[in-house]
Order: structure tokens, then C-alpha cells, then sequence
């Protein structure tokens, strides 16, 4: 069932200095799937990233790909196609000149018009790369990683800076070749679209694995709404409701966090007829990501048996 | 030689990269060019008329430092900054032929500082060389370029980008002058006489005064110099190399 | 893709480009540098007598310039300019010159040059002499020889030949048969036969002999004018000896070009300076010669004169170290002599460096680098003192690219360490003397006295009577004395005749016979040991004096003249063989007319 591996990491570290990036990760990736890195800013997952891709040396741990190589050989890299935070590229040359760069790099390569059709930069493929707007260039930066028609393709925050029509377009093209067999690695910090796309989450928080599962496996574990509520429910007896992940009380009464707001407010209005002034929002990213980290400082064991009941 | 063939080879690919971003940044590429022609006008040609051929060396030598220094020092600290250093190393193109692409601008470059020098020497200066005499020159000169390449390797891959134009001007002209390029070294104190013999620059207009019949030069010296120059640089451009694994992005 | 085709015809045209541009002709004198075909850089053949002296500070005759370049080909300068605005041609031998002076190769403007003279200048950089007194014998050699550039070791010789001058008259007591011009009607003819001798130019004398305590017969004011007049008619210059004012200003008058001595009478005035500055006089004041006729230090009082005394020859040493009879009397006359110069240099007429040598206190060579140095103690900045040696005799007299460092000029060259410019006796620190291109040795084989050997050096009998002109009258006259006397050879021998007068502390007065081919020339003698002498007077008493060694005090033997005398040469303590000067045989006593007859004299 389980599908052939592609990657694996085990007890990665890296360290900057004083600073930990990587703390022992342990992680496999496999073939054919979507896997995310889901996390914050500077949980770790560019810094994995460039381990993976033998930007930065090893310091601690071992990490393999394809099986065998090291990842920093050439064999490797040829079978990757790479999206990266750059900033900028050579700003001087065009979309389709940087298309016929990189796929130089490449044994095959994808037709450029394809690729510029699916990018929707039909318009500006002859225009420099530095006079692209925004979006373009991320778009553009797609392309380039998809031109080489890699068995693994690594996305670095792929869809910063699109619209929403935009985004659409990249995660749909990022389906289409999963689905044509190619294993894809993305690191995101939007909940939404490593649920969307993701066969596997993989979260990080400063350097260490926190969950690893399917999309769904997550999403119970991380809030997806905040409901606040008056009631005259004791604070034990709010975080004994179902999916109640954290609560806290308010100058004006309780506020919730749940990661099925549907069974807790069910409950909570079974528990307490007289509730007033209910209110159900979606949890902000850094809202559950502090709830997923605090609950792992405190480290209480009641907060381990909420989730595992859970 | 088909011309997919041809499309498909990274190095060619790389070296077309890199002649595209030389003529679409005139920014760069026009001061490179015309500064070191420039002078030569004035120095060479107006002013000290006589000296023509001695000048065509020297400030020919002093182009091709500038352009070797420039386009590896300020392209690669720009390039750092930009991330596409980050981008071409994830990528599977081969190192070399990223620094052999950038290296073959900087030819590129040497070459035509010193073909329109030697034109503008030979037009405007009454300098008068055999064939051969200006086909070693040029190639003197070009190859010359490949020790300053690495020079600006080295520099581009340790000084912080922001600060690469202002170190590289403030290293290109005193280095330039000190080497006896602007006025010859022959005219200094004996202690910039000495200083002089120590820098590469120097050797390097020596090769080239010697190939035209100006002055005679050591070889073995000149080529012990830019040799030991060459290595000093490539260890730093290895070390340097390194430590751009060790930083973030 | 086209991208790359663009680049490769980039390429393509700047290599051709370099095809087309323009190979040098063949002509020499481009301002790139000699071609060369065939890629080999640096050649190591180097052409023969091609070679630059590099960072050099350069006086050329006529301007001074610092880390300047002399490039010489074939003898002669082809380039001289700063260093970075003069190309060095392929194959020249490179001689760094830094921290040194190039000078051209000096010129003196007052020497009779006999013997080894115009080696020894060359030695000591004086590449160019002008002779105002000399046989005309080898006057052909000495002209093919100076208008080759030929590597050579010795001076060039300019030459005014035969000097004209009274019967009897200054010039005339030398043993040197001189033609003697009959009046002014003979002048033309005169000189004509000077100019085809070889003679470059006229010189004249006007000597009366009043100034060194004599009496002399001399040219007439209507003489010097015909001379004159017909040197100008043929286009050479007059130049004229005087020794004092009066003479000089009747040699003036007549209209001579130039005088090659100063006057030292009296001082020179301002007017009559700016009177000849206006007539275009040159003077040439041979200040050596006058220093050591004053008792002035010679040039051993020079910082440099000990290490450049090693490389004299014996000749120099012995002209050197002679010296000038009567100097201790006028030596009060020196300032005069000095302010003199600054008087004439302040009016503008132009002063050429001569040293007269070889006489006494003077040597060929070195003293002329005295001369320069006397110019600048009298007053002159130093670059005027050095022009008077290169730049001024260049364009007064008939030596054409010599004095000079500029292309076309000869490559006469004179290399010193350090800057005479601003110090005077670096002039003496020679480094290197090259005339026509080729270097000069600047050691002599000639041993230091004191190094000679030793041994018997054969030495042949001399019948001295037998040679007439090898004797002269000599008396006490030439020291400031008032004695005269007159020689005449007889069938006899020799006869003597004088008047003894008081006046010199010891009046002598008779005939003196020279060794060697000049007065006072030493020659080595040292296989003779006797004189034979036999005298034929009513003297009670002759003195024989013997000079030797450059010594000016002879060492005498009073002899009685009735019988034959044999003299043992090694027995008197204080002569020198091996630089034997004279004899001379005098009546010292008593005051008043004689007359002796030498009817035999031989040295064995």
C-alpha cells in the first residue's frame, strides 16, 4: 500500500550559529504524493529544503534520495525541478529565454508553450523577467521549475503573492502532475492549501516535526474555528466538550478553540440553554499554530489525551 | 552542429545568459567598455601621443581588469543578493559551466577593450604592430583576464552585496594606478617602483609591453606572479564558495 | 539561440579586425617601436652597439631633465627624452642610470695635445679637445679618424696646427719649427697654408712676454688684422693668445672671434666685458692653467680627486704635479682673475672650459672637469659652467654633432654618479665614458710611480749637440728674474750668450736641452748614468741643473768650465730617471754679460 520512497531524513540537524534551524527530524517522503511542510516563518522548512537539495551541507543526520545519491550530486538535481523564495533572477532575460535556459540543465523538457499557456503568460513571454509583475514572476518561477519535466518537484511557498484566481490555477497544476505521477514537495504556510493538495502534512515548528499525517489527521489536531460564548459553564467543564482544544476567559466571557467548531457548539448548546452572544470564527494560521505550540510547552498529559481522544 | 544541439548545451546556454545580460544591462556594460577607451584617448592619443603604444598596453591591461573584476565581482554579489546564485546551484547545471558562462563574458569583454584600443592606437596613434604582434597582444590580454576573473570571484563571493561596488572601485583604480598602468611604474619612487613589482596588474602589462617590442619583460617572473595570484584567489573563491552554503537563503 | 550566433560573429569581427589594422613600415625613425615578425617576445640577440641608458638624469648640452632615457644606435643618439615619452627599441642593452647624470661627451677648448693626450681625455670624459698649438704632422689620420664613427678610445682632435706668431716670439721656444708669417701681405698665403695643412682654424699671438717677467717679440696690430682678414676670408675662425689687456684689446680690435686665455693684468672691466659681449667675443679663460700659475690649490682640492687620481697616467701625473715657475708671486692676483670671469659672464660673453693642458699643474682630461668646476667657483651657476664645456664650444667652433645628446648627435657620452648639478664634484665620480657609442676603458696600464720597477731599462747614449733644437735659452727671466740669454749653434757646439742681472734670488741664465719631445716632457732614462760635458768659457764657474720627476726644483752641480766634465747621474741624490725632464747648463755668477760654448754634451 505504502508508496516506494522517495525521500528520507533521519535525526537531521542544522544549527546557524547559535541558532537551532533543524532539531533531529526525522521524515520520509514518498513517491507519487503531494507531501506539505506546514509551519510558521522559520520553523525550519526552507532550511530543510536546502538540505534536501544540497544547498546547505549536512552537519548532523543523514538524508537520502531516490535511495542512494547524495543530494548534492548532479544526478540528483536532474531528476528535481526547484521553486525557490528568490527575490530575483537574471531580470535581464525573458520568460522563454530562462525557460530555454533551464531546461538546458535537463535531459527532457516540456513544450514552452504549454508551459507558458498553463502560466498564463502568454502576453509577457518575451518580456524580461524584472519588468514581470509580482504574480508573473512567480508564476514564471513555476514554469522553470516544471520545464525540466522532474520526477520531484520542490516548491518553496509556491503560491505567495498570486490573487485568488491565480492560486487556483497553480494548485490545479500542481494536481494535474501528481496526478501524472510526479511526487511533489511544498512547503506553505496556508492551512488551506496543504489540506487541498497535501496527501501528507508534515508541521513544523522551530525545527522539530510536530504532527505528520493525511490532511485530515491535521485538521484534527489543529483549530479550525475560535467561539466565544457567555455561559455559565465552568472552565473545566468547557474544555471537557468535544473538540475544545483551548480555552480562555474573557473580560466578556469564554473564548473557544476547536478543531471541529460543528460538535462543539453542538455540545455547548446542549450543555448550556442560556448561552448568549455566540460567536464562531475560523482560527487564524497563528492563532492554532500558538494553540498546537502551547499545548507542547505545557506538555500536560491531559492535553495529550484530548488529542488522542480526539 | 545542429542548431538544437547547440540550444541544449547548458555551458553555450550559460554563455548566451551571460552575453545577454552584458547587452541588456548598459548600465554596466558602457562604463566597462568606455572608461578604460576613454582614458586612452586622452592620455594615449591627446595628450602624450608619443607613447601611444606604451599607453595601448597599459590601459588596454587596465580594461581588462575592469572588466573582469566587474562583471565577477558586483554580478555575482548582485546575484547573490537576488537568489539566482541559490536557483542555479538547486538547478542541475554543472558549476563550472556557471563560472565558465560568466568567465566568457568577461573575454568577451577584454576582447573588444582591446580590439577598439588597438584600432583607436592604430587610427589615432600611429601605432604600427605586425599581424602576429597584435594577435598575441589580444590573446595575452584575454587570457590575462582569467586571473582577475577569479580575483572577482573571490571578492564577489566574500564582501556583502550591498557593499560590492563601492570595495571593487576603491580596489579597481589605486590597484590600477599603483601597477604603473596610468603613469609607468619606471617613473615612481623607488618604493612604489618596488610596490609595483608586486602586483599582478603590472605583470600583465609587462606580458603585453613585451609582445609589441616596448619594453622587455620576465617572463617567468610575470607568469610566477599571475600564477601564484591565480591560486591565491582560486583558494579564496573555494573557501568563499563554502561559506555561501553556510548562510541563510 | 541567434543569441549565440551574434556572439560568435562578434567574435569573429574583433579577430579581424585585428588582421586589418596597419603593420609599421620599414622606416627607423617611427614612433612605435621596430618591427618584429615572428611572435618570439624579448630577442636575445642584440644588435651591436644598441643600448639605452634608463631613469638617467640627463643634461644634454643645453637643458637638464630627470628619469630621462638615451637611446644609442650605431654611435650616435637616436633617442633622448623623458621615460615615458621615449620607446626603448627592441634589442637594446638596457643600463640603468638611476641616481645618475648623462653628460655629452666634454669638450676642452684649450689643450696641445701630444702623445697620449687625447687617450687620457677620453678617459677622464673629454671626447672632444680643440688644440691651439700642435705640428700639423698627423693632421690626415686625425681627420679621417674623427669623421668616422668608429669605436675609438680616444678624443676627437680639432686643431689650430701652427700658431702665427713673431720671429722669435712666443711659441717659438718650444724646438717646434714654426712657419713664421712675413707681414701682412704674406697672411693670406699663411693661412692658406695652414687651412691645407689641416689646420681648422687661425691662432694668433699676441705675447709680450711683460706678464711672466720677459720681454718677447710679437705680431704687430696690423699683423693680427691681416690674419685676420684672411682666416675670415676663408671662413674659419681667428682666435687670438694675449696675456695682457693691452694685448687683448689690440687682438679685439683686430677683429679676432674668440681669445684663449684670459688677461690677468688687471681685472676685467664691466665696459670693456659688455664692449665684447656685444662684438660676439668668446673668451676661453683656462682657468687651470691660470690657477696654478697663481699658486691656487690644483685639482686635488676636489672631493672625488683621490679615487679618479688612481686611473691617471704617468703623463697626466707628471704635468700634474709640475709646477708653474713664479706662481707664489702672483697669487695675489687670483681674486682679480676670479672676478674677472664673473664680470665677463654678467656682460654675456660666452666662456668656453679649456684647461691648456699639459702645462705645469695641468693634466689632459682631468682638468678640464676642473675647469668646469673653477667656472662655477668663480660665479657661474653650474649648468652655465657645464654648457661652457658641451653647448658653447659646439656652436662656436666647427665640431658639429658633438656637445649635443639630442638624435643625430654623437654618442659621446659621459656617465657620473649623483647629480653635479648640485654638487659640483660628482663630476669627478665617473662611471662611464663611451665616444661614438663604444665604451671607453677607463683605466690606464700605466703603473703608479711608485709602482715601477726597478730594473735597467735601456736607455741610449744621447749626443745631445747632435739634435740643435732639442735646446732652448733658458734664463731666470721666465721666473721674474731679469737675466736673458740666446743660443746659437756653431760649428763648435752651442753657443750661449746672455746678460746675468739680480732680480730672481738666483740669477741663471743659459741653455737648457728637453729629454723629451715637448719642454719639460719626462721620458724614462734610467739606463743613463754620466753625463759628459765639456764647456768652453771664461766663467769660473757654470751650474748644471737637472730636472727630473715634475719636480720644479732642479738638482744642480756647480761645475768649473775649463775642463771635460763627468757627472755620475747616480750619484745625485733627488733625480728622477724614470721621468727625466732636462738639463740645463747656466751662468749663475757674476752679474753682467757671458758667453760659454758647449762643445760637448752627451749622456751615457
Amino acid at each position: 500500500m505504502n508508496p516506494p520512497v522517495l525521500a528520507e531524513c533521519r535525526e537531521l540537524s542544522y544549527r546557524y550559529g547559535a541558532t537551532t534551524a533543524l532539531d533531529a527530524v526525522d521524515l520520509t517522503l514518498r513517491r507519487g504524493q503531494v507531501t506539505a511542510l506546514l509551519g510558521p516563518n522559520g520553523a525550519g522548512k526552507s532550511t530543510l529544503i536546502h538540505l534536501l537539495l544540497g544547498l546547505k551541507p549536512v552537519q548532523s543526520g543523514t538524508i537520502r534520495l531516490f535511495g542512494e545519491h547524495a543530494p548534492d550530486a548532479r544526478a540528483c538535481r536532474v531528476r528535481i525541478g526547484t521553486m525557490l523564495q528568490a527575490s530575483g533572477v537574471q531580470d535581464n532575460l525573458t520568460v522563454r529565454e530562462l525557460l530555454a535556459l533551464f531546461a538546458s540543465f535537463y535531459p527532457e523538457h516540456a513544450d514552452f508553450d504549454e508551459l507558458i499557456d498553463e502560466a498564463r503568460l502568454d502576453d509577457v513571454q518575451h518580456r524580461r523577467f524584472g519588468r514581470l509583475s509580482g504574480g508573473q514572476k512567480q508564476r514564471a518561477l513555476f514554469a522553470l521549475a516544471a520545464v525540466g519535466q522532474p520526477e520531484w518537484l520542490i516548491l518553496d511557498e509556491p503560491t505567495t503573492g498570486l490573487d485568488p484566481a491565480a492560486r487556483r490555477r497553480l494548485w490545479r497544476a500542481i494536481q494535474a502532475r501528481r496526478d501524472a505521477g510526479t511526487s511533489i514537495l511544498l512547503c506553505t504556510h496556508y492551512m488551506d492549501e496543504a489540506q487541498r493538495l497535501a496527501d501528507q502534512v508534515v508541521v513544523l515548528d522551530r525545527g522539530r516535526v510536530l504532527h505528520e499525517g493525511t490532511p485530515d489527521e491535521i485538521r484534527r489536531k489543529v483549530p479550525q474555528a475560535r467561539i466565544r460564548v457567555r455561559t455559565s459553564l465552568t472552565g473545566s467543564e468547557l474544555e471537557a466538550l468535544p473538540r475544545v482544544q483551548q480555552v480562555e476567559r474573557l473580560d466578556s466571557g469564554w473564548s473557544l478553540l476547536s478543531s471541529n467548531e460543528v460538535e462543539t457548539v453542538r455540545a455547548l448548546l446542549a450543555a448550556d440553554q442560556d448561552l448568549a452572544d455566540l460567536e464562531i470564527a475560523a482560527a487564524d494560521l497563528e492563532t492554532a499554530f500558538l494553540a498546537l505550540t502551547e499545548r507542547r510547552d505545557t506538555g500536560t498529559e491531559s492535553t495529550e489525551t484530548q488529542w488522542e481522544a480526539a | 552542429m545542429n542548431t538544437a544541439a547547440i540550444s541544449r548545451n547548458p555551458s553555450l546556454q550559460l554563455i548566451q545568459a551571460q552575453w545577454l545580460n552584458l547587452v541588456r544591462t548598459p548600465s554596466y556594460t558602457i562604463p566597462t567598455l568606455l572608461f578604460p577607451l576613454m582614458f586612452y584617448s586622452f592620455f594615449g592619443l591627446l595628450m602624450i601621443r608619443v607613447q601611444a603604444l606604451w599607453l595601448l598596453c597599459t590601459f588596454a591591461t587596465f580594461g581588462v581588469m575592469g572588466a573582469a573584476l566587474f562583471s565577477f565581482g558586483v554580478g555575482i554579489a548582485t546575484e547573490r543578493a537576488q537568489g539566482w546564485m541559490m536557483l542555479l546551484r538547486a538547478s542541475p547545471a554543472p558549476v563550472g559551466a556557471i563560472v565558465a558562462g560568466k568567465a566568457f563574458g568577461a573575454m568577451l569583454f577584454a576582447l573588444i577593450i582591446v580590439v577598439v584600443m588597438a584600432v583607436l592606437g592604430a587610427t589615432f596613434g600611429d601605432v604600427r604592430l605586425a599581424t602576429s604582434q597584435w594577435l598575441l597582444l589580444t590573446g595575452v590580454l584575454v587570457a590575462g583576464a582569467l586571473p582577475f576573473c577569479l580575483m572577482g570571484l573571490a571578492l564577489g563571493l566574500w564582501i556583502k552585496p550591498n557593499a560590492a561596488p563601492a570595495v571593487l572601485n576603491l580596489i579597481y583604480l589605486p590597484l590600477g594606478f599603483l601597477s604603473g598602468l596610468w603613469i609607468p611604474a619606471m617613473q615612481f619612487p623607488p618604493l612604489l617602483q618596488a610596490i609595483a613589482e608586486w602586483l599582478p596588474p603590472y605583470h600583465l602589462a609587462a606580458l603585453a609591453l613585451d609582445v609589441t617590442g616596448a619594453k622587455t619583460a620576465d617572463w617567468s617572473a610575470a607568469m610566477l606572479n599571475l600564477g601564484a595570484f591565480t591560486l591565491i584567489f582560486g583558494v579564496m573563491t573555494a573557501l568563499g564558495w563554502k561559506r555561501l552554503d553556510g548562510t541563510r537563503g | 539561440m541567434k543569441n549565440l550566433w551574434i556572439v560568435l560573429i562578434v567574435i569573429a569581427l574583433a579577430i579581424g579586425v585585428l588582421f586589418v589594422l596597419p603593420e609599421p613600415t620599414d622606416s627607423p625613425t617611427e614612433s612605435s617601436t621596430a618591427a618584429v615578425t615572428g611572435a618570439a617576445p624579448a630577442s636575445e640577440v642584440t644588435p651591436p652597439g644598441r643600448f639605452a641608458i634608463t631613469n638617467v638624469r640627463l643634461f644634454d648640452g643645453a637643458r637638464v631633465l630627470d628619469r630621462a632615457v638615451v637611446v644609442v644606435d650605431q654611435g650616435r643618439v637616436i633617442a633622448a627624452g623623458r621615460m615615458m615619452t621615449t620607446p626603448i627599441p627592441d634589442g637594446a642593452a638596457v643600463i640603468d642610470g638611476s641616481g645618475k647624470t648623462l653628460l655629452p661627451g666634454l669638450i676642452d677648448s684649450h689643450v696641445h695635445s701630444f702623445g697620449d693626450a687625447q687617450k687620457d681625455a677620453a678617459r677622464f670624459g673629454v671626447t672632444t679637445v680643440l688644440d691651439m698649438f700642435r705640428p700639423p704632422t698627423d693632421f690626415e689620420a686625425q681627420h679621417a679618424a674623427r669623421a668616422l664613427i668608429e669605436p675609438t678610445d680616444r678624443a676627437d682632435l680639432f686643431s689650430a696646427g701652427y700658431l702665427a706668431t713673431a720671429e722669435g716670439g712666443h711659441g717659438t721656444q718650444y724646438g717646434i719649427d714654426v712657419p713664421i708669417p712675413q707681414g701682412p701681405g704674406d697672411a693670406q698665403s699663411w693661412v692658406d697654408a695652414r687651412l691645407a695643412e689641416g689646420s681648422d682654424w687661425i691662432k694668433i699671438v699676441v705675447e709680450g712676454g711683460r706678464v711672466w717677467g720677459s720681454e718677447t717679440p710679437t705680431l704687430d696690430a696690423a699683423m693680427v688684422q691681416a690674419l685676420v682678414e684672411a682666416a675670415h676670408a676663408r671662413d674659419v675662425l681667428a682666435v687670438a693668445h694675449v696675456s695682457t689687456r693691452a694685448e687683448a684689446e689690440l687682438a679685439v680690435a683686430a677683429g679676432v672671434d674668440g681669445l684663449v686665455h684670459l688677461f690677468v693684468d688687471e681685472p676685467v672691466e664691466p665696459s670693456m666685458a659688455d664692449n665684447w659681449a656685444e662684438r660676439g667675443l668668446f673668451v676661453i679663460p683656462t682657468m687651470p692653467v691660470l690657477a696654478a700659475a697663481h699658486d691656487q690649490p690644483g685639482p686635488n682640492r676636489m672631493a672625488g680627486f683621490g679615487a679618479l687620481s688612481e686611473k691617471l697616467s704617468s703623463e697626466q701625473r707628471r704635468s700634474l704635479n709640475s709646477a708653474f715657475p713664479g706662481a707664489a708671486m702672483r697669487s695675489g692676483r687670483w681674486p682679480g682673475v676670479e672676478s674677472s670671469i664673473a664680470t665677463l659672464h654678467e656682460a654675456g660673453v660666452p666662456l668656453l672650459a679649456g684647461s691648456d693642458a699639459p702645462n705645469p699643474g695641468t693634466a689632459h682630461g682631468l682638468s678640464l672637469l676642473d675647469a668646469v668646476i673653477r667656472l662655477r667657483e668663480a660665479g657661474l651657476p653650474t649648468i652655465e659652467a657645464l654648457r661652457a664645456a658641451t653647448d658653447v664650444p659646439a656652436s662656436l667652433f666647427p665640431i658639429d654633432e658633438r656637445g649635443c645628446l639630442r638624435p643625430g648627435c654623437r654618442a659621446d657620452l659621459l656617465l657620473v654618479s649623483g647629480n653635479p648639478l648640485q654638487d659640483p664634484s660628482a663630476l669627478l665620480a665617473i662611471e662611464g665614458v663611451w665616444k661614438n657609442g663604444s665604451p671607453v676603458a677607463l683605466e690606464t696600464d700605466a703603473p703608479p710611480p711608485s709602482e715601477s720597477e726597478p730594473g735597467a731599462a735601456t736607455a741610449e747614449a744621447v749626443d745631445l749637440l747632435a739634435q740643435p733644437s732639442g735646446w732652448m735659452p733658458s734664463a731666470d727671466d721666465f721666473m721674474g728674474g731679469a737675466s736673458e740669454s740666446a743660443i746659437e749653434p756653431e760649428d763648435r757646439g752651442l753657443r750661449v750668450t746672455g746678460t746675468l742681472r739680480s732680480g730672481f734670488a738666483f740669477p741663471y741664465a743659459g741653455a737648457m736641452w728637453n729629454a723629451g719631445n715637448f719642454p719639460m716632457d719626462a721620458v724614462d732614462r734610467r739606463g743613463w748614468s754620466t753625463l759628459h760635458l765639456n764647456v768652453d768659457s771664461d766663467l769660473g764657474m757654470l751650474r748644471v741643473m737637472f730636472f727630473s720627476g715634475g719636480n720644479p726644483q732642479p738638482v744642480w752641480r756647480d761645475i768649473a768650465p775649463a775642463d771635460a766634465v763627468e757627472i755620475d747621474l747616480t750619484e745625485l741624490a733627488g733625480v728622477d730617471l724614470s721621468a727625466f725632464q732636462a738639463v740645463g747648463v747656466f751662468a749663475a755668477q757674476p752679474n753682467g754679460a757671458f758667453e760659454f760654448v758647449i762643445e760637448e754634451a752627451r749622456f751615457e
